[in-house]
């Protein structure tokens, strides 16, 4: 199991991470801050699962999560973010993404996690 | 108290939640998408305030403040450039504001923008770091910047600075958000940050 997360905090990035260890022990994960750094990632990696914050420096994960679903079209992807507007939410829920409000998203990460 | 990397993305995630919340509520108000700022944070000299906010010495800007009361004190404010804020009163105060009450309105609609966000990231913060905080009554100044904190909030020494922005574009609305505290209250909130990110036991 790859997962990518991709956001600026590293309080956030911890918290994804203990839960997606949790659930598979052996996954390996790749951490991004910035949404340049995310498509950094995606010349050399196959990913099952990614997650994007919206609120970024520089560009938004809005952006991203459109790149992302193109590069990935079998991988699960998740906006996981604290900007929980209707605007957003529809937006994402357009493309067949998971939208998953912060800060209480244990449950929700643990249920997008499934395979 | 100095705080690591992930203490200050700690403390940046509280306050960007908070503006998530308050996003909602003030989309829904002014029926369209809030643009929101990433935050920052820092330890700065007072004097250096009107450097960290994107307003000129000279502009005259409109605040809206709120004093922090009960676990935590300070103040939470909104600065609005002092650009035409008709729409935002057309939208939200009284559909047939004349210039004549326009002040009057104005200050109204913008306190009403500044009670939102701020109550929502209070309430966020208040819960997030197991602390009691309440907040006054919304007080309107029009000057520049530099005076209102002299005549208003003068806060001597260094101050913790967390500043964010937002922007409504069909409205021509936009803000910065600060939070101020001297230093005495900077190292409480310190230590309460510290503690609550510790029951999270993150490597």
């Amino acid at each position: 199991m790859k997962i990518l997360i991709v956001d600026d905090s590293t309080f956030i990035q911890k918290q994804i991470r203990k839960i997606v260890l949790a659930k598979y022990p052996d996954s390996e994960i790749v951490l991004a801050g910035n949404t340049n750094a995310a498509r950094e990632t995606f010349a050399d990696n196959e990913f099952d699962f990614i997650t994007i914050d919206y609120n970024m420096p520089g560009e938004n994960g809005g952006v991203l999560l459109g790149d992302a679903i193109m590069r990935y079209p079998h991988a699960k992807i998740a906006l996981l973010t604290a900007n929980k507007q209707a605007a957003i939410r529809e937006k994402v829920e357009k493309t067949g993404a998971s939208f998953i409000p912060k800060p209480d998203f244990r449950d929700d990460l643990i249920q997008f996690l499934e395979p | 108290m100095d705080l690591n990397e992930t203490q200050v993305d700690f403390v940046k995630e509280i306050f960007n939640t908070g503006l998530g919340e308050a996003a909602v509520e003030l989309s829904e108000l002014v029926e369209d998408e809030v643009l929101l700022s990433v935050p920052q944070f820092s330890l700065i000299p007072s004097e250096e305030l009107t450097k960290h906010v994107a307003v000129g010495e000279k502009d005259v800007v409109t605040t809206v403040t709120m004093e922090l009361i009960g676990d935590m004190s300070g103040n939470g404010m909104l600065i609005f450039p002092a650009a035409n804020s008709l729409d935002l009163v057309r939208t939200i105060v009284e559909e047939s504001a004349g210039p004549e009450n326009l002040t009057d309105l104005e200050e109204e609609a913008l306190s009403e923008i500044a009670g939102i966000i701020l109550n929502h990231m209070v309430t966020t913060f208040s819960s997030f770091l197991n602390i009691n905080v309440k907040t006054g009554m919304p007080r309107c100044h029009q000057d520049t910047l530099r005076r209102i904190m002299q005549e208003s909030y003068f806060i001597d020494g260094m101050i913790m600075f967390i500043g964010m922005s937002f922007e409504v574009k069909s409205l021509n609305l936009a803000g910065d958000i600060l939070f101020l505290q001297n230093v005495d209250t900077t190292e409480k909130f310190l230590s309460q940050v510290v503690a609550a990110l510790e029951e999270y036991d993150l490597d």
